[in-house]
Formats: C-alpha cells, sequence, structure tokens
C-alpha cells in the first residue's frame, strides 16, 4: 500500500539515517554553494578568466531522465582560461542491477565495472565536493541537472541547489548565426580533437573546451562574471520560450 | 584527485606523437599529463613576452600555430605548430626570453608550471637533455634520431627486403650440358668468372661448374678436356625464385652452404646470385672500389667503377651515414677516378718541360660533390717567358681528352664550359693573377659569379706548389680588399632561408610550386657565406665545413654553435642526397618503370610531404642559415 507522503517520510528516514560526518560535510557545502555564488557575481573574484567552472557529464541506465540512473560522473575544471587537468573528477557509481545491454554498449562501462563502483552515496558527495559550489558546465544541462537532482533527493534525502550552465543554450547566444545544434556540431565548429566520446569524462573535456571558446565570445561581447553568464542563460531560456 | 586514466592517456598519445617526448618514460609522460592545463589562447593572443620577465610556463602546442619574433632583430620571424614546444631556452636557463610568441589562430596548448619543468628535467634524461640542446640549437640531437631511423628503415628496406630480381646486376653466364669443358672454360675466362651456370634444354637450371671442380674432377683425375660439362659439374645447385628477398637468399646459403644461388624466373635461369652480391649490397666496400680503380686498363673498364660508386653512395645514405662522410667519400674516389683517368690519358700526351696543375673548382673543389654533378676544372701552369703560347695547346689537347674522359666516365660536360680545355682556362700563374686581381679590384656581379666558382680551386694534379702559391696569393689580396669582402658578403646575404611567416616553409611558385629548391635556397646560403668568411679571414680551406669550423675559432663563435651550423649544412646536403635518390618520389606502379627524375628536379623538395621530423630539421636547417647570415652580417657587413 501506498502512504500520501509515502515519499516525503522514506526521504526523511533517509536523511534521519545519514551518518554525523556526512550531515557535516553537507552542511559545510551549502555554506560554500553559497558564498561561491557570492564570489561569481562580485567584480572581482567572479571575472570569467578567473572565476572556476566544471564542465561534467553525467552517463545514466537510460535516456529518461525522470527514472534512469547515475552510472558514471566526470568533471574538469575550468579556470583561468584552461582546463586543469590536475583538477579533474571521475567516479563510477555501484549499481544494484547491471543497466540494459545497448546501454553498457554506449557507455562501455561493463557490468563488472558498474558493480564494483563507488557506493551511491558516497560518489554523490564527492562529486559535490568536486564542485564545491561552482558552476556546473553541461551540454543539454537539463537533463544533467534533473538527474543529479532527483538522484541526491532519492540517495541523501535532501534538496541540493546546484547552478548548471547549459552550453546548448548559451552558444547560440554568443555565437547567432550558426546552424550548430547538438554537442558534434560545436566539436566540429571549433574543430576539437576528438578523445573518445560518450564516456562522462570524454564529454567533459570537450564540453571545458567549449567552454573556454565561450568565455572569450562572452568577454569580447563585455560580459564581465560567470554570474553574467548565467544571467544571459536565463535571457536566452525566455527568448527561447517565446520564439 | 589525480587526472581521470582517460585524459592522461589521451594526453600522453599526443606526447608520444612528438620528439622530444616520444623518447621519454612513461612516468615522466605521466607527470606532465596530470600537472598539464589545457590552456587556450585566442588568435591574436600574446602567449610569451619578454617583457613578462622570468619565463614561468612551458607551453606545449597541442594545436593551431603560434609566431615567434625576435624583438631584437626584425628579420627574426617563424611560425610553429603542435608538438614544438616553447620556451625551452629561456626556461632551461631561467631567465626572460628573447622572443615574443603570439597566437595566429585560436590555439591550444599544454601548459605547465615552471616547478613541473624543472622536475621533468631532473627526472627524465631525454628530456634534460632536449633542454640543454635547446640552448645550443636542437639540431644535432634530430639529426642523431634521423640517421637512427634512416638507417634502419633504409638498410632494411632497400637492401636485404629487396628482391633478388633487383640485385641481380648482369645476364648469367651459362652453358649446356652438353657444352665441352673447354668451351665452358673459355665462357669462364671471357667473362672473369671462377663459375658457370650449366642449364638443360628447357633452361632450367642443372648444375654448376667451378674452379674447384676443375681442379677435383678435371685435372687431378686427367679428365678429357673435350667431355661434356655435364660429366664434371656439381649437380642440383641451390635455386631461388627471383621474387624471394636478398635475406631469403642469404639464409639459404648459409643453411645449405652454398656460394652461389641460381636465380630462376619460372624455373628458367635469370641470373646468378652469389655471397658476395649479397654483401656489397649491404655494403659495397670503399676499398674494392679504391682497388678497381687502381688496376682498371681502360677507361672502359673505370665506366664500370662509376656505376660502384653510384651504388656506395646509395648504401651509405641508406645507412644514414652523415653527409660529410658521404661527400667525402664521393670526392675522394672521383679523385682516384680522375687520377687514374689522368695516368690512362698522359700515355698519350706528352707534358714535358711544362709545370702544370690540375684544378678541380666548384663543389669537387670544396670536396663536396653530391651525385649529380657536372665537371668544373682549369689547369694552372708556369713556363718560361714569353712560352705561354707554346704550352698552351699542348696542354688544352690534354685537357680536352681528360673532359672527354671525364664525360664518358658520367660526368656530364659542363654546359657553362668551366672546363680545363677552354682556353680562357687553361692559364698560366700570372694569367690566374691578372685575372683574379681584376675581380678582386672591380667586383662587378660577373666578377663575383667567377669568384665563387674559382676561388674555391683545389689541385688535383701535377704540380700541387703552384696551386699553393696562387692560393697563398689569393687569401692575402681578397682579405686586404674591402670594398671586395664587402660584395662577397651583400652576395652571401642575398638568397634568404625559405622560412615562412604563415606556414612553416616559403614554397615556390614556379614551373614547381610547393617545392622547395634544396640548392639555391638551401645548401648555398652556407657555402657563400663560408667562402665570404674564408675569404675575408684569409683562410686558404676550400671545404664548406672546415671554412665555417675555422671562422668560427677566428672570430671566437661559440664551438657548439658552428658545429651546429654545420650540422645543418649536412642535413640539407643529406636531403639533396636523398632527393637525388628518389627517396621522395611516390613508388611506381606494378610494371611501370621507375622514372627519372628529371636533372632540374633534382635538388627540389616538397617540406610539407616530408615527415614530421624532417620538417623540423629542414626548419631548423633554415634558422641556422639565418643565424649565419646574421654572423656574417655582423662581422663583415659595415
Amino acid at each position: 500500500m501506498r502512504l500520501p507522503f509515502g515519499g516525503s517520510l522514506a526521504r526523511r528516514r533517509i536523511r534521519r539515517a545519514l551518518q554525523p560526518d556526512v550531515r557535516a560535510r553537507l552542511a559545510a557545502l551549502k555554506v560554500r554553494a553559497r558564498q561561491r555564488a557570492r564570489e561569481d557575481r562580485h567584480p572581482t573574484t567572479g571575472l570569467l578568466s578567473l572565476a572556476r567552472f566544471a564542465s561534467v557529464d553525467l552517463e545514466t541506465t537510460g535516456p529518461n531522465m525522470h527514472e534512469d540512473r547515475i552510472i558514471s560522473i566526470g568533471g574538469v575544471a575550468v579556470s583561468g582560461r584552461a582546463l586543469l587537468h590536475a583538477d579533474a573528477f571521475e567516479v563510477v557509481v555501484r549499481q544494484d542491477r547491471e543497466s540494459a545491454v545497448d546501454n553498457i554498449l554506449i557507455h562501455q562501462i561493463g557490468g563488472q565495472e558498474q558493480r564494483g563502483g563507488v557506493e551511491p552515496v558516497a560518489a554523490l558527495l564527492a562529486f559535490l565536493e568536486y564542485l564545491d559550489g561552482s558552476i556546473a558546465v553541461a551540454f543539454r544541462a537539463e537533463f544533467d541537472a534533473t538527474v543529479l537532482k532527483r538522484e541526491l533527493h532519492e540517495c541523501l534525502g535532501i534538496r541540493v541547489r546546484v547552478r548548471f550552465l547549459d552550453l546548448a543554450a548559451i552558444l547560440p547566444a554568443l555565437y547567432p548565426d550558426t546552424p550548430n545544434d547538438t554537442l558534434d556540431d560545436w566539436a566540429q565548429h571549433f574543430n576539437l580533437p576528438p578523445i573518445g566520446r560518450h564516456h562522462a569524462i570524454a564529454d567533459a573535456y570537450a564540453g571545458g573546451q567549449l567552454l573556454l571558446h565561450a568565455i572569450e565570445q562572452a568577454q569580447r561581447l563585455g560580459l564581465v562574471t560567470a554570474g553574467d553568464l548565467l544571467e544571459l542563460q536565463r535571457a536566452q531560456r525566455w527568448l527561447g520560450r517565446r520564439r | 584527485m589525480a587526472a581521470p586514466a582517460l585524459i592522461i592517456e589521451s594526453t600522453l598519445r599526443f606526447l608520444r606523437e612528438h620528439p622530444p617526448f616520444s623518447r621519454m618514460a612513461r612516468k615522466d609522460l605521466e607527470l606532465i599529463a596530470t600537472h598539464a592545463q589545457l590552456a587556450y589562447f585566442p588568435v591574436g593572443t600574446t602567449i610569451v613576452d619578454p617583457a613578462d620577465g622570468t619565463a614561468r610556463n612551458l607551453y606545449i602546442i597541442q594545436r593551431g600555430h603560434v609566431r615567434v619574433r625576435n624583438t631584437a632583430v626584425a628579420s627574426d620571424e617563424e611560425t610553429r605548430g603542435p608538438g614544438e614546444c616553447f620556451p625551452v631556452a629561456a626556461l632551461a636557463a631561467g631567465t626572460a626570453g628573447t622572443r615574443h610568441f603570439e597566437a595566429t589562430e585560436d590555439v591550444f596548448c599544454y601548459k605547465l608550471s615552471r616547478a613541473d619543468f624543472d622536475a621533468l628535467r631532473q627526472s627524465s634524461a631525454p628530456f634534460a637533455q632536449f633542454c640543454t640542446e635547446a640552448l645550443a640549437g636542437i639540431l644535432q640531437q634530430s639529426l642523431g634520431q634521423l640517421r637512427q631511423n634512416f638507417s634502419q628503415r633504409a638498410v632494411e628496406q632497400r637492401t636485404l627486403l629487396e628482391p633478388l630480381k633487383t640485385v641481380i646486376r648482369r645476364e648469367p653466364v651459362y652453358c649446356e650440358t652438353s657444352t665441352s669443358i673447354v668451351d665452358a672454360l673459355r665462357a669462364m675466362q671471357a667473362a672473369r668468372l671462377a663459375s658457370i651456370a650449366v642449364v638443360d634444354d628447357k633452361h632450367r637450371p642443372v648444375g654448376i661448374f667451378t674452379l674447384t671442380d676443375l681442379r677435383d674432377r678435371v685435372v687431378l683425375p686427367g679428365a678429357d678436356l673435350a667431355s661434356p660439362v655435364r660429366s664434371v659439374m656439381s649437380g642440383s645447385p641451390g635455386t631461388i625464385d627471383e621474387l624471394a628477398t636478398a635475406q631469403e637468399a642469404l639464409a639459404m646459403m648459409a643453411q645449405r652452404s652454398f656460394h652461389q644461388l641460381m636465380v630462376t624466373r619460372e624455373g628458367r635461369l635469370v641470373g646468378v646470385v652469389s655471397e658476395r652480391d649479397l654483401f656489397a649490397l649491404q655494403r659495397v666496400s670503399m676499398r674494392n672500389i679504391l682497388q678497381a680503380i687502381r688496376l682498371a686498363p681502360s677507361i672502359a673498364a673505370l665506366k664500370g667503377v662509376t656505376r660502384d660508386i653510384d651504388a656506395l653512395t646509395d648504401n651509405l645514405v641508406a645507412q644514414g651515414a652523415a653527409a660529410e662522410p658521404i661527400t667525402h667519400t664521393i670526392t675522394g674516389l672521383n679523385d682516384a677516378l680522375t687520377h687514374r683517368l689522368f695516368d690512362l690519358v698522359l700515355e698519350r700526351h706528352d707534358l714535358a718541360g711544362i709545370d702544370w696543375c690540375w684544378l678541380a673548382v666548384g663543389s669537387e673543389g670544396r670536396r663536396e660533390q653530391t651525385v649529380a654533378t657536372d665537371q668544373d676544372n682549369a689547369i694552372l701552369f708556369r713556363c718560361e717567358e714569353g712560352g705561354a703560347d707554346v704550352c698552351r695547346p699542348r696542354l688544352i689537347a690534354f685537357a680536352r681528352d681528360v673532359n672527354e674522359g671525364l664525360a664518358e666516365l658520367g660526368f656530364p660536360l659542363c654546359t657553362g664550359n668551366i672546363m680545363a680545355s677552354n682556353p680562357e682556362l687553361c692559364l698560366e700563374l700570372s694569367e690566374w693573377r691578372a685575372k683574379f686581381a681584376g675581380w678582386i679590384r672591380e667586383p662587378t656581379p660577373e666578377a663575383l659569379l667567377g669568384a665563387n666558382i674559382f676561388f674555391d680551386f683545389r689541385p688535383l694534379m701535377g704540380d700541387l706548389a703552384l696551386a699553393t702559391e696562387l692560393r697563398a696569393w689569393l687569401a692575402n689580396l681578397a682579405s686586404e680588399s674591402r670594398l671586395f669582402v664587402r660584395m662577397l658578403v651583400a652576395n652571401a646575404l642575398q638568397a634568404e632561408p625559405p622560412l615562412g611567416v604563415i606556414r612553416k616553409f616559403r614554397t615556390d611558385d614556379g614551373d614547381r610550386p610547393g617545392t622547395i629548391d634544396l640548392k639555391s635556397h638551401g645548401t648555398r646560403i652556407f657555402v657563400d657565406a663560408a667562402r665570404a668568411f674564408a675569404l675575408a679571414l684569409g683562410i686558404r680551406e676550400t671545404n664548406t665545413s672546415q671554412r665555417l669550423r675555422l671562422a668560427g675559432r677566428r672570430l671566437a663563435i661559440e664551438e657548439r654553435q658552428m658545429e651546429s651550423t654545420v650540422e645543418a649544412y649536412h642535413y640539407l646536403q643529406m636531403l639533396r642526397l636523398r632527393t637525388q635518390r628518389g627517396d621522395f618520389e611516390p613508388e611506381p606502379e606494378d610494371g611501370e618503370p621507375a622514372k627519372e627524375i628529371p636533372h632540374t628536379a633534382r635538388n627540389r623538395v616538397d617540406p610539407y610531404a616530408l615527415n614530421e621530423l624532417d620538417q623540423r630539421m629542414l626548419k631548423e636547417s633554415f634558422r641556422q642559415a639565418r643565424s649565419l647570415q646574421t654572423q656574417l652580417e655582423q662581422a663583415f657587413g659595415r
């Protein structure tokens, strides 16, 4: 039988069951995220050429963002006009069930590796701490944002606000009159060398390079801070709805 | 968290394609991959500027091109592309660089901190070496690498893996089974061979008859010389198809202890290959050739030797010998050939009572002959007063014979008539002096052209002291004439190394677009500069490398620097040798005969068709040419 508010009760149970040190980490992250959001809008610390972004990508068990689970997460930090190899992130999340075979084929993470992955709570926490409140950048970020939000909700029982910047929204705004649509289109447009697609870290690396181009173009158009880029995205979404 | 494996692997994959990283250990490359940043520089951005102070980062270009300008010397400008790194010398020396690096398009670079750079130098020997060499010019190291590379590839591919049909050079000497022993021996004698192949009526090899067989089966048992060779030959000889490789042939000889193999096409005899032929493939020995030259009884016999010289050169190039020994070897052998020719020709001429000296001029005078050189020579003589007009015709007749003999030996007659048989070039000592003095006094363009050819004279035969006397006189006169030196320097600065501003190289648009003339835009710059140095400093040497080394010592230029210049010159010479050898021509299709490379194309190469290492070395060589010109200008330009 399914009780009303059953979901919220379950989440409360999950929250209560969290280890004290996990709770402490989550609290610290919340503070850090607020601080970072302020910094990103500040005209000195938030300068486009100084602010830290994390280009991320999530691979999931399927294309349904409301049901499918995270298989792996990849991230590369972008700061000071460069991708920082030393500030990169990768995690494979342990699955109770192996994902459908065709998904294994796409992401090339075998059942073995999935079962051997990191336990979901630890993986998500590690990822949040890697983000450290920075703006997460992805292509078609709505998908990543939704999946992440849902998984955090389900595993940690909390709502965490992660700021996402969608390359698919800002690139057309920065480079109007280009017919590019998919990540591959943009990669080709900027002549990115492939490092292997459909792998979280590879897509994050490609996204990071697109972001470098985007940042440069944004500066040329007079944008100053990382916060401005988020504003641009908001405006673009608004325009997109009217169009 | 350390960088994810995929990022490291893709970075490693990139690094491994480019020297010096290609030679570095995995753990050192991993240090780069984990610590690097992939930095982005939009078109027009300054990446490194001398004004920034001490160099702080190492940049390895991942994609895009970077323009490098020397802030002190306006003309010093070049472009760098993927795989190249900067500013290595400044980082290694711990100073601010002298050059300005700017992105000419969107550029991505792997960027390393100074601390990582220092750590790499500490832990990686190849990288440390790379840095040291960057300080002195990277050329020598690259050359070593080229030699290693090239010799491995070339020796294996060109010689041992070559099919036998390209190895056998002459028609087989053979007889039928029914031929008498005495006729077989006569055929062997005519061909100067120690063995003869025996074939059946279908031309299949069935035996071999050797001098050993003659001793053991004919002479000692007292066999009848009229009996058929079949009765005394060694049966079932080793046979091998013409498409088998030289290596397979060698293996077969070793296994079954044969000294010769019958080479067949569809079972029929097409040639005989001996162990010696195959060893010669790997090394036509210089000693053998010299001996052959010394023993050659006629010009016709000498002709065969020139083919061996070509083969030797070919092998030396293939084995990756340095250009200097190769050109010296060619010149040395050609000298020996010419000496023997003199002997043969002198038998027909009486030059008694004349002091004469045969001069090699031009490239032969500099001891830098490559394969495709025509003859350049002259005669210097001395006789009693008023006797010149008597002596000259005798010398010219002699010279004509020598010139024609040389032509027969494969040194084409000089189209510009720079030959000893030209009466204007068969001169008495005082006449040469007058001619030279005229050029020095009035250095018109024609005079400089003459000086460029004749001031590189070298005595080859006859009274060598005559040439020494002329050389000493010339060295004094030339170095004291400031106008002449200045014109000579200006002339040497005329040719510009074909370094591009946008692309790496500036290629020609003429009848062979997209190519560079390695002679007129490459080696000539070194040769002309070396000559200017030599004449200005009174150096008597004619060889370009020697001239440069001596000049470097005289002007207190750092020895490493001059050695790099010399290496650059040799690299270009080597590239010419390889071009002449057809290394860069596409393989002919099956059945299509190999195309003869036209004479004018022999010094031309499409730089972008070269592999990346060669492109870099070519660029570095041109860079050295430019710096040599700068040095010349600084020393004597004013």
